[in-house]
């Protein structure tokens, strides 16, 4: 396998849809080519911190002024 | 209140329904929205223009998909207008680290290893923002939503393969903007 095909096919790799024959291959190709090997360790660490991003909460005042934006457009829309 | 309920509700313009709506919906809005502008005001519109759009346009909602499918499409499209309209104004990661409120994180980890989590976190919301538009909504769905590529393609209106190309791309613009930051690290 060449290192061209296995940037095609990352994805489906790594996300686990690939045949079991397919894998072996690029596993196969991984063992012998440090570079590619080094480009699917960064491929994968930066998708699992962007998975392990802290969920954003909006503050409370924000979500009191958006319902009542939320509010105000409703009276206009029924004026 | 089941969902159909509280969609039937919202159709009929009942205005408490809204508000249930928006009390179950606006953590996932304003998440996704301040994850794709960078900052908490932008963040604050998309989650008011999202609702209120969601209002003028519950009705042409079918059903067919389901109501998160259909939302995250109208979250998509105020992400759109936002950026159309303030295009060259985003990113300031500093102020949405500190005026949000985190939901919670894991303290299993030692200081050092939470601050270097802390960077590489930062690194990756840096690269995430630098992403084109085009490629950091489906990133986003994929990614920080965890969605299958066939909502994504859903709430794109695009087809399954159109929607897996661009996740792909978009992981591997995002993969080169951080390969120095992580060769450093070795």
């Amino acid at each position: 396998m060449k290192c061209e095909e296995i940037l095609d096919i990352l994805s489906d790799y790594v996300d686990g849809e690939l045949a079991r024959g397919q894998c072996q291959r690029i596993q196969e190709h991984l063992e012998v080519c440090p570079h590619c090997r080094e480009f699917v360790e960064t491929f994968r660490e930066s998708l699992e911190i962007a998975h392990g991003l802290d969920k954003k909460l909006p503050p409370q005042d924000v979500c009191e002024s958006v319902l009542q934006a939320f509010r105000e457009s409703c009276r206009k829309k029924n004026n | 209140m089941s969902e159909q309920q509280l969609i039937e509700r919202m159709k009929s313009g009942d205005e408490e329904a809204f508000t249930q709506f928006f009390d179950q919906y606006r953590d996932t809005i304003y998440n996704f929205g301040i994850r794709f502008c960078g900052n908490p005001e932008d963040a604050s519109d998309i989650l008011q223009e999202t609702l209120i759009n969601t209002f003028k346009y519950i009705r042409n909602f079918k059903g067919n998909a389901k109501l998160t499918t259909w939302l995250y499409r109208v979250a998509s499209n105020a992400c759109l207008q936002k950026r159309r309209k303030e295009s060259g104004q985003e990113s300031s990661l500093d102020e949405l680290l500190e005026t949000s409120h985190d939901a919670g994180s894991d303290n299993r980890y030692h200081p050092q290893d939470k601050l270097e989590q802390k960077e590489a976190a930062r690194v990756i919301e840096n690269a995430i923002l630098n992403l084109p538009v085009h490629y950091r909504i489906p990133f986003l769905l994929r990614e920080v939503e965890r969605l299958p590529h066939k909502e994504i393609a859903e709430i794109l209106e695009t087809s399954l393969s159109n929607a897996k190309v661009r996740v792909h791309r978009a992981r591997l613009l995002l993969r080169n903007q951080v390969a120095d930051y992580f060769k450093r690290g070795r």
